[in-house]
């Protein structure tokens, strides 16, 4: 199985890098450098660059800790980190929260004729964007997290549920209420998803 | 476009981290998985003027959870041994520790940091400290009770223990007493060669649950041994893994520095906190203190505690290896 988003030309899978850890702990780096922009920026997008910094850092160093049981069957880490960062981003609620009011503020104001805009691809990136932080700022966090991780961190539905270490069957439910929601918030009705 | 598409694409494009916080992060990995190895830098000694009020604001303003320190009593303390403050601000961990956790782990990428030597069987360790005490009249009253504003002497306390446990001296009154163990006294001691082997949390926590011949406090080790940076550093790491460990957000200025207390609860209305600098993450100190009202029933007699009241305040002035008891550099 080939490892993708990674940067750099390695072919070593994730999972070889971990398990050479295990004998030079020095090679955790590799990971670390395949991996932290895309923790950090998936940290950033829902709690801003200040607390992206330290949650980002603790995601490695967590990781790090517990290397010896991470699944050798599974090449890519990304499911792994994001999991990890997941649960980090969960002990910032409050700031995940007052992050989307602050967004859904930032966009109140503007007006749009939703429908027909977002059909034709040119919602104002503002309104969408306060629409859907005060949509995000609603949904439970166990769907938030599904659907973030999705939309943002770009895993599948497979890798999003091992992330959050939840049955696949959960984790489509939650997906499909989350993007329902979203749907919703965006005034685009309630289709089937894509 | 669909929602998912809207909603990658609304929020802006990702974020690039700033190369220095890749760099910090990245330090604070490669310290990680190289505990103990941690290249020694020179230390700075500095000339740290202490300044600890004895006067009743001092207790008061410890119950609110800031002390104001008054500039009465002032004590020059010489040679202190403190971490280099620029450079490890500079690549901590996490530049802004919003948990107890982030706190601990800069407190242990920082005592890493300082310089050692390993001590010989026949050196000491000294710990110097300034411990806050009630009036003699009212500890022998109410040994047990709180600070009380107004009615306090700040104690200077100095010990020596032998690295081999076998001497421990201590300044009383003026005069060095010193001790050995023997047929008439005897003490029980941690072996120092067992503490220099703890430089990972998990041994530290395995230690610290293995049967032994003396009870152990984290909390109280570092307050009473000389450990080796990377056991020091292990010994916070531990701590940060204990369950119920809180930041108290409240600044606590012991000292004229800055301060920031890390405390477990116990007892379900005290607080025990180790108290760090707030700027440089070295550990400065300890307090108790009640964060709740209590009532306490006893056979003889029932006493009260409020919210607020401090128990116990000791700053730490002094700790470090030398050849004799008696000596403080």
């Amino acid at each position: 199985m080939v490892v993708t988003h990674h940067d750099g030309p390695s072919t070593e899978t994730d999972a070889d890098l971990i398990q050479q850890a295990s004998r030079s702990p020095e090679r955790f780096a590799a990971l670390f450098d395949r991996h932290y922009r895309h923790i950090y920026a998936y940290a950033a997008r829902r709690l801003g660059v200040d607390l992206a910094e330290d949650v980002a850092s603790e995601t490695f160093l967590i990781a790090f800790d517990r290397r010896g049981g991470y699944d050798a069957g599974r090449p890519d880490a990304r499911p792994w980190l994001y999991g990890i960062a997941s649960n980090l981003i969960a002990r910032h609620g409050r700031a995940e929260t007052r992050r989307y009011q602050t967004l859904a503020r930032i966009g109140s104001d503007e007006l749009v004729d939703g429908h027909d805009d977002l059909v034709a691809g040119r919602i104002d990136a503002g309104v969408a964007r306060g629409r859907l932080a005060r949509a995000l700022e609603r949904l439970p966090r166990a769907e938030r997290d599904v659907l973030l991780l999705v939309a943002w961190a770009g895993l599948n539905q497979q890798e999003a549920a091992a992330a959050l270490d939840i049955p696949a069957g959960t984790a489509r439910s939650r997906l499909h209420r989350a993007r329902q929601e979203m749907r919703l918030a965006l005034g685009a009705g309630t289709e089937g998803d894509k | 476009m669909d929602e998912m598409a809207i909603l990658r694409e609304a929020f802006g494009p990702e974020a690039d981290p700033p190369e220095a916080a890749r760099q910090r992060a990245r330090t604070a990995l490669l310290e990680r998985t190289q505990p103990g190895r941690m290249q020694a830098r020179p230390t700075v000694r500095r000339r740290w003027p202490l300044r600890v009020g004895l006067t009743a604001a001092v207790a008061a303003a410890a119950v609110i959870g800031v002390v104001t320190v008054e500039n009465l009593n002032t004590v020059e303390e010489r040679g202190v041994t403190r971490p280099e403050s620029r450079p490890v601000v500079a690549a901590l961990p996490y530049a802004h520790p919003a948990s107890a956790t982030e706190f601990l782990e800069n407190a242990a990428w920082t005592a890493a940091r300082k310089s050692w030597q390993t001590p010989r069987p026949d050196q000491f360790m000294y710990k110097e400290s300034r411990s806050l005490r009630n009036t003699k009249a009212l500890e022998d009253r109410a040994p047990n009770g709180p600070l009380v504003p107004g009615r306090t002497r700040l104690m200077k306390v100095q010990r020596w223990d032998r690295i081999d446990g076998q001497v421990s001296a201590r300044m009383d009154e003026g005069k060095l007493v010193v001790e050995r163990q023997g047929s008439t006294l005897s003490w029980v001691f941690v072996p120092y060669a067992d503490l220099a082997e703890l430089t990972t949390p998990e041994q530290v926590l395995a230690w610290e649950k293995a049967p032994k011949d003396v009870g152990v406090d984290l909390d109280a080790l570092l307050g009473q041994y000389v450990l080796p940076p990377a056991v020091e550093a292990a010994v916070f790491r531990a701590i940060a893994k204990g369950k119920g460990v809180r930041l108290n957000p409240d600044a606590v200025n012991i000292d004229g520095r800055p301060a920031v207390g890390l405390g477990q609860t116990i007892e379900g209305y005290l607080s025990q906190e180790l108290l760090f600098d707030k700027e440089t993450y070295a550990l400065i100190g300890e307090r108790l203190v009640a964060i709740a009202n209590h009532k306490n029933v006893g056979d003889d007699g029932t006493s009260y505690v409020r919210k607020g009241d401090v128990f116990r305040q000791v700053v730490y002035t002094a700790s470090r290896i030398v050849d004799n008891p008696g000596d403080t550099k």
